[in-house]
């Protein structure tokens, strides 16, 4: 027999029995979909995780914190510091440092207008700002080796409270304005600081003692996106020079009489040089007795907790494939005994055993096929409504956009099919359509043609 | 060469079922020779063994001994694809209750024959149209056998088996079901058909009056032959095996 023949007959055969083929073909497409929809609800609750921890921050990025212990005689200074650099996989490690032992007065505008309730001021080392993933909103990085310049926090100038407003409406609530009345974050709604923290005068006051007082002076070159990853300092700080505000220290040691205290640093950020060493520079410098973090930890476990999360989905996806896949062999073995009088004759007449296992592999496949394709486009529907409700309340601006929302490709999806997951779930279904009829048709081939013919 | 050659033949061919503890003899050391040209007509009760011999002959069943040989190939010892192959080139099937695939129309009934030997559409379409024109079922060539009758259904059955003109046609109980008419018409065409192409028949029947069209009648009981006679006896060769 032809292929022609064979799939003519194959197509015949199945449309001879309708109502059975499509009920099976329904618990294919069930199957199928079942499968797809689970597996792209932990795609895409993947993608958001990665997307997630890009936001977060640098994932080569390793923070160190100081020994807090003050009986401890691990110091993070710059030996230690040259320790770290030494271990391998470390690219760069540079200290930070923030004067703790007295407090620190920022204001600016003119008379110290805006006064800073809250301004940490961060020495960092201005010539690696780049290779350690600062990022800036908008502005420019300061010139290195050049004095009195600084950086400042995405939200710096939101901690400045406006001294010439009375008491109670001299701020700007940031974060309650950030928010509108269902909760959805927009920061379009979020009004302009009192000043603008870009080019601005900045003015430092270092309290000594009582009664003296360091003053410094200066210009915010550029305004930082915040990363959680390198510190609170991108968000609500001010960046300068590590010599600089090293200067400044000394001076203040020694006009309170003690100019010989020891530099060390309040904390460092090393980068790794890929993501996989990163786990292993952590324990390094875990070992030297220091506090470390990185997203590592956070990775881990979040892909952890995806990949069960997946596995469950998918499990569940194919346990309906397999009643689906029983199904199959079930309408196959129905249709050989309704059949075995024309199997007979079509022995009789002389078709080769061979030809009557392809024809029902082929129907079974057919079903498969036929199955997995609907489960397929069923599968894209549910989708689509998933990720409609998920993204109800970002209206798309474009059609073309809202496609890209509904694909899970753009906006905060609950769903998305890659294209391997659909091409996979079509050839799944066929391979499962053919290994289901595969005992039926042996079972059909085995038929011996006389006792067919004799069958009722 | 003997004036007729032998197409059948058959040698010391037993079949025996292994029912539990006794064994039943269906076929017991069986001799037989059918030529070319021949109506060959098995004849017995039931029981008999006839329709055991013609599966055997057929290659539809094993023999548990012995052997047959047509055509000059051995089929009892071929595989089911040999079978199936030797079946698309030399044996046509007509059976007691037609037997036509209830979904296919007597057109696509006639030509699957053709279509199993792999005959291109075209060409076994118009066979089977031919064929169908032969045996008078010009006009019905799209019925389903569910609107045809019995006589009109065996008919299309005869089309079938003779379409790709094979040298043996096999006939179990043709007319078993059929009325006289029918019976009558059906057995006139199968003998004319064989005469035009000088094929061989081979019928299997319980009934006396089948033996009217016969030219070789062997008479079967309790699986052995008790009786072998021809009608034209001048034209064959007595042998002695």
């Amino acid at each position: 027999m032809s292929f022609r023949d064979l799939w003519r007959m194959c197509l015949n055969n199945l449309w001879r029995r309708k109502s059975r083929t499509i009920l099976t073909i329904l618990g294919v497409m069930i199957g199928c979909m079942s499968i797809v929809v689970m597996v792209s609800i932990g795609v895409a609750l993947d993608v958001s995780q990665k997307k997630m921890l890009e936001d977060m921050g640098d994932l080569q990025m390793i923070t160190i914190y100081p020994n807090y212990d003050p009986q401890s005689k691990i110091k993070l200074d710059e030996s230690m510091l040259k320790n770290i650099q030494a271990i391998p996989g470390v690219v760069a490690a540079s200290g930070k440092f923030e004067i703790q032992d007295y407090p620190i007065q920022v204001s600016t505008g003119s008379n110290g207008r805006y006064e800073a309730l809250y301004a940490p001021v961060v020495g960092i080392d201005f010539s690696q700002l780049e290779g350690f993933g600062y990022e800036l909103k908008e502005g420019a990085f300061p010139i290195v080796g050049a004095k009195n310049q600084a950086l400042a926090g995405e939200r710096f100038a939101y901690n400045f409270k406006d001294t010439a407003r009375p008491e109670g409406s001299n701020m700007i609530d940031y974060y309650s304005a950030l928010f509108d009345e269902n909760g959805n974050m927009n920061e379009e709604n979020v009004p302009d600081p009192y000043f603008d923290p870009l080019n601005a005068k900045i003015d430092l006051s270092i309290q000594v003692n009582e009664q003296n007082k360091i003053k410094d002076t200066l210009n915010v070159t550029g305004v930082l996106k915040e990363s959680q990853m390198i510190g609170y300092e991108t968000g609500e700080g001010l960046l300068i020079d590590l010599n600089e505000i090293k200067g400044l220290w000394k001076e203040a040691n020694r006009k309170a009489g003690k100019p010989s205290t020891s530099f060390d640093y309040t904390g460092a950020l090393v980068k790794a040089d890929s993501i996989e060493n990163v786990s292993e520079i952590e324990k390094q410098i875990q070992t030297l007795g220091l506090q470390t973090s990185s997203m590592q930890s956070i990775r881990e476990s979040m892909e952890e907790s995806s990949r069960m999360m997946q596995m469950v989905l998918g499990g569940i996806g194919a346990i309906s494939l397999l009643v689906a896949a029983i199904g199959i062999t079930n309408t196959m073995i129905m249709s050989i005994s309704e059949r075995t009088r024309e199997i007979g004759i079509m022995k009789a007449l002389g078709c080769y055993t061979k030809n009557i296992r392809e024809l029902f592999l082929m129907e079974a496949g057919m079903i498969g096929l036929i199955g997995g394709g609907l489960g397929l486009i069923l599968s894209y529907i549910v989708s689509m409504v998933l990720n409609s409700f998920s993204n109800m309340g970002a209206p798309a601006a474009s059609f073309w956009e809202q496609l890209m929302i509904w694909l899970g490709l753009q906006g905060t999806p609950l769903s998305l099919i890659p294209w391997w997951l659909g091409l996979f779930a079509l050839l799944f279904s066929i391979l499962i359509g053919v290994v289901s009829g595969y005992y039926p048709a042996s079972k059909a081939v085995k038929i011996p043609a006389l006792e067919a013919i004799r069958h009722d | 060469m003997n004036k007729k050659d032998k197409i059948i033949q058959v040698r010391k061919l037993y079949k025996i079922y292994d029912m539990g503890e006794e064994k039943v003899y269906a076929l017991r050391n069986i001799h037989l020779n059918v030529f070319r040209g021949e109506i060959c007509c098995i004849f017995g009760p039931s029981g008999s063994g006839k329709s055991t011999l013609l599966n055997q002959l057929a290659g539809l069943e094993k023999p548990s001994r012995g052997g047959v040989k047509i055509c000059g190939e051995i089929i009892s010892k071929m595989d089911e694809n040999e079978l199936a192959a030797f079946r698309q080139k030399h044996s046509g099937f007509i059976f007691q209750s037609y037997d036509l695939l209830q979904h296919l129309n007597a057109l696509e009934n006639v030509a699957l024959p053709l279509e199993f030997a792999g005959v291109e559409r075209s060409i076994r379409q118009k066979r089977a149209k031919e064929m169908l024109k032969r045996v008078g079922l010009a006009k019905r060539l799209k019925h389903y056998p569910r609107q045809m009758s019995g006589g009109q259904q065996q008919r299309v059955g005869i089309a079938r088996a003779f379409v790709n003109r094979p040298e043996v046609i096999f006939a179990d109980e043709p007319t078993g079901n059929l009325d006289s008419k029918s019976t009558k018409e059906v057995m006139e065409m199968m003998v004319d058909f064989v005469h035009e192409y000088n094929q061989t028949l081979i019928l299997v029947t319980h009934d006396q009056e089948m033996a009217a069209y016969a030219d070789h009648i062997v008479t079967l009981s309790d699986g052995s032959i008790i009786k072998e006679e021809w009608k034209e006896k001048e034209e064959i060769y007595e042998e002695k095996f």
